[in-house]
């Protein structure tokens, strides 16, 4: 690796990188990477013709592009390796030794190429400062494990599966909105960021990999399933009939328009990928009392609830989320009519799906001060009392409406790829603190 | 000037790290197993081991039972459990079913594991000739095995044939008759070079005898579909007779003998699934219920451990209720008990107190309290109407057909499994047997009586009668050419195998799933010509490349 650093009047700035990496985890021919980068900065405060606008502070414009490898993937890939299988013959044991992974001697680095361009501001004497950044991210040679038909003998084989490309805006911006004589402080800070993430091109260019689950156009962690559109209303029992169900189970959308459904009728659900988020922090103080909360948010997503996978049967027989069920006195849209004689309900799949937009109150910290003079009484340098709740409220539909849990609480699992809420995740819990601070 | 030397800087960083050694970044397989230990003498053999492996996922557990005893004449659903689809065809059987993707890929797993020993048997080192010869042919056998298997249920299949080495998307479906002429090839080269006995010094590997049961069944089936030979049922009687006379095979003498769980290494036993009281060695690849074991034991229980004076335990089972027996079963089938001892001897009748006090009765409505010492029998099913005076003098509840449900039914007791160690443990012990020389005897009367040899036919079947007879019946179970008919023998296969995972490859091969599935399980009235068929898992078509796997009709 190489780095060099040239700065010149403190208003122009260049740093020039360049790394070569080499990883045991790749092919013979493909074990090495190169990986350049280049950033450049202009500090436009320094420059002579802004001497006059005194209004600004700080004003700096950057701008980058680097590449960085990726080699995270599990070693032995490139190769084949076998599995321990158990047998008996008699009562004698027979462990054995099968195929159990395929190698792939072609795999090469992952290298994502970072663009961005920002500009850091502060203006009014810090009243209002912040940064601002456009961002492109282009990832070739993708590491990722890519299914294979099973009548091979494999699951899957570890490959360079594609291009993708994440594009987006981030903003973030502290102010103080009142400072005044009296001693009332307000502060802000605000965070915005937006990302879009997208498939490019896949391995055999922009064709669609539906046993992957990868769209081009879309993000690589796409739900793509059954939808449903209502349950079978009781005036709907022939059109039930005809596709093969009957009223009070999940009426699913016929996308083909062939009148029965098939594998054929699954469409894009969603993603996994919020479409914005934010956060907003405001600070008060005032005669020695200090408030302070935090709200985020994030918006667009969508969750795959294992809740509504595992504990979800209407049979009767297990444990079960409460949910609105269809009877012939309550003809809901939401959930099909419990039935004894099933595991789950039919396209029960059509129902892990959520919107995983929410709010969250994340925190609220309040305080009181004591003055030095009560302090020294005490003999001590400082005395403060607070009191501060975490995570006080979520509003988020999966969670109010769908008994889900914390929306927030998707994880991916690295063998099947998918992102799902689990059904063994702890709920989000709410932590209320009182205490007293005091510093000798 | 600067520039020039950060040039020179930068150029001398990275001059450092290319030259940096091109050995250290080798792999070497250390904390796993590579690929080529399947080239040594011990890979070779453990390769054959792991072969074998695959089989367990279909013998033995609920995945098998599922394809295999659900939704028949026979069997129908009880009150617990999942894969209802398969008892009722209804909407519930979907492409995206887990037991069909579990089944497919662990089968097609086995099925690579057998092409790789056939095809590096060649080039392996240290392995005698005979010994290679010998594991190939076990490695054909199996083959052959899990592709029968996996052709009855989804039909066209991607007959793959060399050991998958690099990573493909290209997949297709063979014709039938492409697959049934692999299957006959590889089964006949089997034959050729397996041991000529009927079982291995290691018991359980395949012998000749195990390949020809195998080719028996496979001719058997394919008589009766689109690929048929005109030499089929000979074919398949021919094989049959070698088994019958050439090997040391005999029936026992008692029915209920065959299912002891004691003696389960018995002259009857064809090929076995091998199963062990060590779980460390019972552990099965996919599939199994706990992780391995034979499961049987779990799924033809009725809900006994609810009832007054019995509380679960090892000697009656973790009754899972999957699979009740139908009214035709029970009526029809096992009608006749006077001369014939199978119903008896294939259902558990007789509950005794494990958990004795006073107790409200629940199904018996003659009595209203019942009270039990440890030992006295709790629950009786007399397998009549027995009239509610009789009932009332009785101590116990009597379970009478009027209120058989779901939930309470005679219970199937042929594969009890008393050696686990303890009451919920499902990981039973007991060797499943895939065929036994009663099936055998059977399959032969099968095909003389397709062949028009009634007599044949007449002797096969009451060979097994008279061994099925109550004890001075035997004169009474023979049955003469002209009660040997075909429905006769579809009932006498069920009366003799019911439940030991053949029914429903028994209704296909006949082509009458449908009509006696409606005829005779009302709940699964939605069964129809497409079900000949299983879906293909959804994850084969979608994994293969756009468009070049096709779903079976109607799913």
């Amino acid at each position: 690796m190489g780095r060099a650093n040239y700065s010149f009047n403190d208003k122009y700035l260049l740093t020039l990188t360049m790394r070569r990496d080499g990883s045991s985890r790749f092919g013979e021919n493909t074990k090495y990477g190169n990986f350049p980068g280049i950033a450049v900065g202009w500090n436009i405060t320094n420059e002579s013709f802004m001497k006059g606008v005194v209004f600004i502070d700080m004003l700096k414009l950057r701008a980058g592009w680097g590449k960085v490898g990726n080699q995270g993937v599990a070693p032995y890939q490139t190769q084949g390796l076998l599995g321990r299988t158990t047998y008996a013959f008699g009562a004698t044991g027979a462990f054995g030794y099968r195929p159990n992974t395929i190698g792939n001697a072609d795999l090469k680095w992952e290298s994502s190429a970072n663009a961005n361009i920002g500009l850091d501001f502060s203006i009014y004497r810090g009243r209002v400062q912040g940064s601002l950044e456009f961002y492109e991210t282009n990832t070739k040679d993708l590491l990722l494990s890519d299914f294979l038909p099973g009548s091979t003998g494999f699951n899957a084989v570890t490959r360079n599966v594609g291009h993708t490309r994440n594009k987006g805006i981030e903003l973030g911006v502290t102010t103080v909105n009142v400072n005044s004589k009296n001693g009332f402080k307000w502060t802000t800070d605000f965070q915005f960021t937006k990302n879009k993430e997208e498939i490019v091109e896949l391995y055999n260019g922009k064709v669609d990999d539906v046993g992957n689950r990868w769209f081009i156009g879309y993000p690589l962690n796409t739900y793509y399933d059954f939808k449903k559109i209502g349950i079978w209303q009781t005036n709907e029992a022939d059109q039930a009939k005809a596709f093969g169900s009957e009223v009070g189970q999940i009426k699913i959308q016929d996308t083909n328009g062939d009148n029965k459904i098939t594998a054929a009728d699954r469409v894009i659900i969603g993603n996994d990928v919020p479409k914005w988020a934010g956060g907003l922090t405001n600070r008060f103080e005032y005669a020695g009392f200090d408030l302070s909360f935090f709200l985020y948010g994030r918006f667009g997503n969508t969750i795959l609830s294992g809740f509504h996978r595992n504990q979800l049967q209407l049979a009767g027989r297990y444990q079960q989320i409460k949910v609105d069920y269809w009877t012939p006195n309550n003809p809901t849209n939401e959930f099909p009519r419990p039935k004894s004689n099933q595991e789950f309900p039919v396209y029960n799949s059509s129902l892990f799906y959520y919107d995983g937009s929410f709010i969250k109150l994340r925190n609220i910290n309040f305080g009181y001060t004591f003055s030095g003079r009560v302090a020294k009484k005490i003999g001590a340098e400082s005395v403060r009392l607070y009191s501060s709740i975490q995570q006080p409220k979520i509003w988020s539909s999966y969670l109010s409406k769908y008994n889900g849990v914390d929306p927030e609480a998707a994880i991916t699992n690295s063998a099947t790829g998918l992102t799902a809420v689990t059904s063994d995740v702890t709920p989000s819990t709410t932590v209320t603190t009182f205490g007293l601070n005091i510093k000798f | 000037m600067k520039i020039n030397k950060i040039k020179g800087l930068a150029l001398g960083g990275m001059l450092l790290l290319s030259t940096s050694c091109q050995d250290l970044l080798k792999e070497t397989v250390i904390s796993n197993i590579g690929n080529d230990y399947m080239n040594t003498a011990k890979g070779f053999e453990d390769a054959t081991k792991a072969a074998y492996s695959s089989l367990r996922t279909f013998y033995g557990t609920q995945l098998g039972l599922t394809f295999t005893e659900y939704g028949t004449d026979i069997y129908a659903t009880g009150a617990d459990g999942g894969y209802k689809g398969f008892h009722f065809y209804d909407t519930q059987i979907q492409p995206t079913v887990d037991y069909l993707a579990i089944l497919w890929d662990e089968l097609y797993k086995g099925i690579n594991t057998c092409n790789a020993i056939i095809g590096r048997a060649a080039t392996v080192q240290g392995v005698s000739d005979a010994t290679k010869k010998l594991r190939v042919a076990e490695a054909k056998f199996l083959r052959a095995h899990y592709y029968y298997i996996l052709h009855q249920q989804f039909g066209p299949l991607d007959l793959r044939l060399t050991e998958t080495t690099g990573p493909t998307k290209e997949t297709k479906r063979n014709t039938d008759a492409e697959i049934y002429a692999q299957i006959i090839k590889d089964c006949n080269e089997a034959i050729a070079d397996l041991e000529n006995k009927a079982h291995s010094s290691d018991y359980g590997r395949a012998t000749k005898a195990s390949a020809e049961a195998l080719l028996a069944k496979v001719y058997l089936a394919k008589a009766y579909g689109s690929s048929k030979a005109a030499d089929d049922f000979q074919k398949a009687a021919d094989l049959c007779t070698n088994l019958i006379t050439k090997y040391s095979f005999k029936l026992l003498d008692d029915f209920a003998a065959v299912h002891n769980e004691d003696n389960q290494q018995n002259s009857e036993v064809v090929f076995a699934v091998q199963y062990t009281t060590d779980q460390i060695t019972n552990v099965t690849n996919a599939g199994g219920e706990g992780g391995g074991g034979n499961n049987l034991h779990l799924y033809f229980g009725m809900q006994y451990d609810t009832q007054a004076g019995m509380v679960r335990d090892v000697f009656y089972g973790r009754p899972f209720k999957r699979l009740r027996p139908t009214s035709y079963c029970l009526n029809t089938v096992f009608g006749e008990r006077v001369n014939d001892s199978r119903y008896k001897k294939s259902f558990r009748d007789t509950w005794k107190s494990n958990s004795p006090g006073t107790f409200n009765t629940s199904f018996d409505d003659s009595k209203a309290k019942v009270t039990f010492a440890s030992g006295d029998t709790t629950i009786f099913i007399p397998g009549y109407e027995m009239s509610k005076e009789e009932r009332a003098t009785k101590k116990y509840q009597v379970l009478v057909p009027s209120k058989y449900n779901e939930a309470l039914f005679p219970t199937l007791q042929k594969f009890f499994d008393t050696k686990r160690s303890d009451r919920t443990e499902p990981r039973g012990s007991r060797d499943y047997f895939v065929w036994r020389l009663a099936d055998i005897y059977l399959m032969r009367a099968e095909a003389n009586l397709q062949m028009g040899k009634k007599a044949e036919a007449t002797a096969d079947i009451n060979v097994v009668r008279e061994r099925a007879a109550w004890p001075g019946k035997k004169e009474a179970m023979r049955i003469t050419e002209d009660q040997m008919t075909f429905d006769f023998l579809i009932e006498e296969r069920a009366r003799e195998l019911a439940g030991e995972q053949m029914r429903w490859l028994d209704l296909k091969r006949w082509g009458l799933l449908v009509d006696r599935v409606k005829k005779y399980n009302p709940q699964a009235s939605a069964v129809a010509d497409k079900h000949y068929l299983r879906p293909i898992p959804q994850t084969q078509i979608d994994r293969s490349a756009p468009g070049v796997f096709a779903q079976n009709p109607g799913y």
